[in-house]
């Protein structure tokens, strides 16, 4: 079949804006800061304005492939993740300078970009995804189990990162999630028609379908989650127990899904309850939950019973303070990029990059980057449900994709906010980190490469 | 239900915590910005000084706390970094409020240093234990500053919250004190520089009038370094000479002596434990190397009564007399649930629902350690009675026991803010409700121990303190204090003239005999008071304001935040038109000398010698309102309010404040070479009386008081005998 190319007019528009606005933040924030240190104020532009050109080349490049492969759908997902990113990208350089942002460039973005790329030009591998889900998933959660024993300590003394041979460390924490989603939407695909229909009537209007089912999808959680504990990432088992019930919820019938909710809450409550009657609850929970009530709390931290003369407020409330406070001091408008103090807030670049948004660019442009999260959320749900009602496991996978996205910005805005406890969690295409941005690169390469298959392809 | 509706679900979920996360982020820059603000703060114990003088170690501790924790400049470094940079950031777009006393006279107020920080200024020394200070980082850390902290700041407004949200600058509200300044001053000089305290309230509507408590710090220099440690060191230990950071009228806790047979005389007559007509009988004396003297014994305990020769007095007399004797029974048969229960309802060891709704730092007073030993223990009670024994009060709290004799039981709650002055809108003074304490005796028995009080000073142990042609009434106290120690000496007492009465509390510490060292004292203030104050308090205060002309902002102030404008010529009745050039009106004719009319600078210091060579007082150099000429005997320059006025020359301010002869607020500094300089019509009085300025010192900013069409500048040069023009000693423009 001959590929017809199309035009792709809006997202042309949509990312010269976005190219417009990268070199303009990276323009300003170069100069800002230059003035700020009383040098010449032009000096540092050149070098500034390089990942804008970056930026703008890449994803010119993606879009000009796009245009060629003929596709029509969709023209807001690429600029609005671009525009993210480069929201993102803008802080990272303006807290950790240059260096932390070619990093980022180098390690997640680039490689990302390159994915997309591939997963564009081959729709197939998608295919290929599917019949390998067993092996790639079992590949993904060896990796996390090893990294949990063997991985590379790093300064707070938790073991995050795998080093293999001579590639960069990689954090198979965050492919996990992926993998997951691609386990779930896998299983269900296949075992799900029939689980359905073998399912019993169970306590009256609620329907069970038989237990061995889900002992695959069990055995992957607990198996990752228990890895991650051993990795104190709460943040990644939170993730995962959402991405789990999301996925389960749309992938079967409702009132299937009721059931294993009420059964899967009634053992997580008696879990609790016996953890709290034998164990204490991990020290760590228990005061990142005392920190979530009241983060300026004097209490003092007990560590088994010993005294250890920081207080709440001092220990894991004060990064909720300080981002609090940030938020506080932003404002409407924000003080301005480079003029605000957001390197106070503790791992301001990566977790806590929100409240360095907020602090420096305003709460508009926060609630503008939250509104950017939607319309990504609504554009991707889009596709799934124009997605071949057939096609199980594509539409699965960009709802889990989609699930996934959302969930990790609710825990971690929610976080800023204090309007959840607070958990190591990244933010998509915001945060620093590498691994982190590759995977959701990847997804969004998944995501568009599926829509190609899209039967009517309307603008 | 299909794939659809299940992923919609999922998308709606989601939406709906986007929402919530909104709703969020709105919640704490909106509502809790503010607060934030201070609490954050709070957990670190940045906050206020409290404490009393019951025990030397309390004030000591409270001192070292505040020395070595909190307040000073070098110990803020201590903090984490964090924290003082944000909020320096977020208070320097705040300009605190300015607080005036009832005249409208300036007392406290923000301004540019010659660095251009924001300094507070105070401009009332002896209001320093009433008024407080802030710290270096401009939150109130005593006295009003302290409590009003919030409204100063201007935090306590939603309107505020979106001020700061929009990066916009803050004016705090201004308070409006019912300290009326002249009063003020006669007390604290009055005190004569003995530890102690003076109070003077307006005894129809508790309004504090004068407050002055000595020994006090200089709040200008509060914030020096090493300037609070000098003054601790100074003290050499000594516990009443390092109480200086506490108001003495309100905060500390002192043995009453005898002004506590007036509760006494309330309680056991209120409760029918005895008639006003009771007569006593003290037997026979106890002979001493003194003469005799009368005692009354109770378990085993001797009373001594040295006040008295007379073995036989009505209680009236008694009471008249101090006769301690007389007391003690009555306390030691009055049963012990009456004596607590009368103390209670004056604040004395009362459960905490029960306690005063005091807006300013307040130590209730106490009864007994422990007042259920009361009734077991008939010779504590006893002791009690006449004032002694574990009873602690503060000289407020005594002056209300007057407060609510003179009000026929009907107590009205003290209070020392006439009202608030928002910033932005109408700025209309917003008047608190006022509390009145309903029968805290009967209207019956108010009377009877007014009567009492009345006799005490005409043939009792308070004649000194009567006035010429003035209703007085009152009750002498000298607290024992054992040892070595001078008693305490006490005058609690109230005096009308007409419809104007104040109630004066004079608190002598060590001072000796009550009768002989606080009733002097007394009349003199509430004749003061009485002849100060001819008009009620209400026609004194300032009228709701007119809204201020829009005027530039300075141009030469470097900071982005206009100081406030200050409408301290509120009494002023024309509206000021904007955008007219300002003329003036015919001052009134012949000499006007400052020294001599109205001037409030004590003493005669000397002052630096002007050089005789005058440079403009203004950066608006140009003659654009009313020339020099008769009935006009200066310049007007045009110059916006807010925009700093300079000293001409170096020399001495010998008047500093507002002048009734329609100038307005005004400087005038003599220069000691024969030329004083006046500068009229200021928005804002940034020297005090006293200070010695240099040619080129910001003494105020330009306003539109007084007299005054608009905002300018009256410059006015003087020489004995007349006025020059001041072109002529003005360099060119």
């Amino acid at each position: 079949m001959k590929v017809q190319s199309t035009t792709r007019f809006t997202e042309s528009f949509l990312l010269a804006l976005v190219f417009i606005f990268a070199m303009l933040g990276f323009g300003l924030l170069a100069i800002g800061m230059q003035v700020k240190q009383g040098t010449n104020q032009w000096s540092g532009l050149p070098g500034a304005l390089l990942p804008a050109l970056v930026i703008g080349l890449c994803s010119a490049g993606l879009h000009v492939l796009m245009r060629k492969r003929g596709m029509q759908v969709d023209q807001l997902i690429l600029p609005v993740s671009m525009l993210l990113f480069t929201t993102g990208l803008l802080m990272i350089w303006r807290l950790q300078g240059a260096s932390g942002a070619w990093q980022q460039l180098f390690k997640g973005f680039l490689p990302g970009m390159a994915v997309i790329a591939v997963l564009i030009v081959k729709p197939r591998w998608v295919e290929r995804i599917r019949q390998w889900a067993i092996p790639i998933c079992l590949t993904g959660l060896f990796m996390l189990v090893a990294t949990a024993f063997l991985g590379v300590v790093d300064e707070t003394g938790s073991r995050l990162a795998l080093q293999l041979g001579p590639l960069p460390p990689i954090q198979p924490s965050e492919v996990i999630k992926l993998a997951l989603v691609v386990f779930l939407a896998w299983y269900i695909d296949r075992e799900g028609k029939q689980a359905e229909g073998r399912a019993r009537p169970f306590l009256g209007w609620l329907r069970l379908p038989p237990i061995h089912y889900f002992i695959p999808g069990v055995l992957f959680v607990v198996l990752a989650t228990l890895a991650l504990v051993k990795m104190s990432d709460f943040g990644a088992v939170l993730i995962l127990a959402f991405i789990f019930a999301g996925m389960l919820f749309t992938g079967f019938e409702t009132r299937i899904f009721l059931t294993i909710g009420a059964i899967g809450l009634t053992l997580i409550l008696m879990v609790t309850l016996i953890l709290s009657f034998t164990w204490e609850v991990p020290t760590v929970i228990r005061y990142r939950f005392l920190a979530f009530q009241n983060p300026w709390s004097t209490e003092v931290i007990l560590l088994k019973g010993q005294t250890t003369g920081v207080t709440v407020s001092e220990g894991p409330g004060y990064q909720i303070q300080q981002a609090i406070d940030a938020v506080v001091s932003g404002g409407l408008s924000g003080v301005g990029l480079g003029f605000g103090t957001p390197q106070y807030v503790p791992l301001a670049q990566s977790d806590f990059i929100f409240a360095a948004i907020i602090e420096e660019l305003g709460s508009i442009i926060g609630l503008a980057v939250l509104i950017l999260f939607t319309v990504l959320l609504l554009r991707t749900a889009r596709i799934a449900l124009m997605l071949p009602t057939e096609q199980i496991f594509e539409r699965l996978l960009v709802i889990g994709i989609c699930i996934h996205f959302f969930v990790q910005v609710f825990i971690m805005v929610g976080g800023t906010l204090n309007l959840l406890p607070i958990t190591g969690v990244t933010i998509p295409f915001l945060s620093q980190g590498g691994m982190a941005l590759l995977t959701n690169l990847t997804e969004i390469g998944l995501v568009l490469s599926l829509s190609q298959r899209l039967e009517v392809q309307p603008g | 239900m299909t794939f659809e509706k299940r992923t919609w679900f999922v998308i709606d979920a989601f939406i709906l915590i986007l929402v919530l996360l909104t709703t969020r982020l709105i919640y704490w820059q909106l509502i809790r910005g503010n607060d934030l603000l201070l609490t954050g703060q709070a957990s670190r114990g940045l906050t206020g000084v409290s404490g009393d003088l019951k025990t030397a170690t309390n004030s000591d501790k409270a001192l070292k706390t505040l020395l070595s924790g909190d307040v000073s400049l070098d110990n803020l470094q201590n903090l984490p970094q964090p924290i003082i940079q944000r909020l320096s950031d977020q208070l320097a777009a705040i300009t605190r409020g300015s607080i005036f006393d009832q005249n409208g006279m300036l007392l406290a107020s923000d301004q540019l240093d010659s660095k251009g920080n924001r300094i507070r200024f105070y401009s009332e020394p002896s209001l320093t234990n009433v008024i407080g200070s802030v710290s270096g980082l401009g939150i109130g850390i005593s006295g009003l500053e302290h409590t009003y902290n919030g409204q100063l700041l201007g935090l306590d407004s939603l309107n505020a919250s979106f001020n700061q949200m929009l990066h916009l600058p803050v004016t705090g509200d201004d308070l409006i004190l019912t300290i009326d300044n002249t009063l003020q001053r006669k007390a604290e000089e009055a005190l004569a520089g003995r530890a102690g305290s003076i109070t003077v309230l307006d005894a129809h509507t508790g309004a504090i009038l004068a407050m002055a408590s000595l020994p006090r710090f200089d709040p200008n220099r509060f914030l020096e370094k090493g300037y609070l440690s000098g003054l601790l060191a100074g003290c050499n230990g000594s516990p009443r000479c390092s109480g200086f950071l506490l108001n003495r009228a309100t905060q500390a806790l002192y043995s009453p002596g005898s002004t506590w047979k007036t509760v006494t005389l309330i309680a056991a007559l209120d409760s029918g434990a005895i008639s006003a007509d009771a007569i006593f009988d003290f037997g026979v004396p106890v002979q001493s190397a003194n003469g005799p003297y009368y005692v009354y014994r109770v378990d085993g305990g001797v009373i001594a009564d040295p006040n008295h020769t007379e073995s036989r007095l009505n209680l009236e007399l008694s009471y008249a007399k101090s006769a301690n004797a007389a007391f003690a029974r009555i306390g030691a048969e009055m049963p012990p649930s009456v004596l607590i229960d009368y103390a209670a309802r004056f604040g004395f060891s009362a459960p905490r629902d029960k306690q005063f709704p005091i807006e300013f730092d307040f130590s209730p007073g106490q009864l007994a350690g422990d007042v259920n030993s009361l009734y077991k223990n008939n010779l504590l009670r006893a002791v009690t009675a006449i004032g002694q024994g574990e009873l602690l009060a503060s000289p407020l709290n005594m002056g209300m026991v007057v407060l609510a004799a003179y009000n026929n039981g009907e107590m009205p709650i003290p209070y020392l803010v006439y009202g608030e002055r928002n910033h932005e809108g109408s700025q209309a003074v917003n008047l608190p409700e006022r509390i009145v304490i309903h029968n805290l005796m009967k209207p019956e028995t108010a009377q009877i121990v007014r009567r009492m009080m009345e006799t005490v000073v005409k043939q009792g142990s308070g004649t000194k303190a009567a006035i010429e042609g003035v209703l007085v009434g009152g009750k002498t106290g000298t607290a024992q204090l054992g040892g070595d120690l001078l008693p305490h000496a006490w005058f609690t007492g109230f005096a009308q003239n007409g419809d104007r009465a104040v109630v004066v509390v004079v608190m002598i510490e060590n001072g000796g005999e009550g009768s002989q060292i606080a009733a002097p004292i007394f009349a003199n203030i509430a004749a003061a008071a009485l002849h100060q104050n001819s008009a009620p308090l209400q026609k004194a205060t300032p009228e709701p304001a007119r809204p201020i002309p829009t005027v530039p902002a300075p141009t030469l102030v470097p900071s982005p935040v206009v100081p406030p404008p200050l409408k301290a010529g509120l009494q002023t009745p024309t509206p000021a038109i904007p955008g007219v050039p300002p003329p003036d009106i015919p001052f009134p004719a012949g000499k006007v000398d400052f020294t001599e009319q109205g001037s409030s600078c004590p003493g005669n210091p000397q002052g630096p010698a002007g050089s005789g060579k005058f440079i403009w007082p203004s950066v608006f150099q140009s003659i654009s309102g009313t020339q020099f000429k008769a009935g006009h005997p200066g310049i007007d320059l045009a110059s916006p309010t807010g925009s700093p006025v300079y000293a001409a020359d170096a020399g001495l301010v010998i008047f500093a404040g507002w002048s009734d002869l329609g100038y307005g607020n005004t400087i005038v500094i003599d220069h000691g070479n024969g030329y004083k300089t006046l500068y009229a019509h200021l928005s804002q009085v940034s020297q005090y009386c006293g200070a010695k300025v240099k040619a080129g010192q910001v003494v105020g900013l330009s306003g539109n008081t007084g007299n005054s069409f608009g905002p300018h500048l009256h410059f006015e040069v003087r020489v004995p005998g007349g006025y020059l023009n001041p072109t002529k000693v003005l360099p060119m423009p």
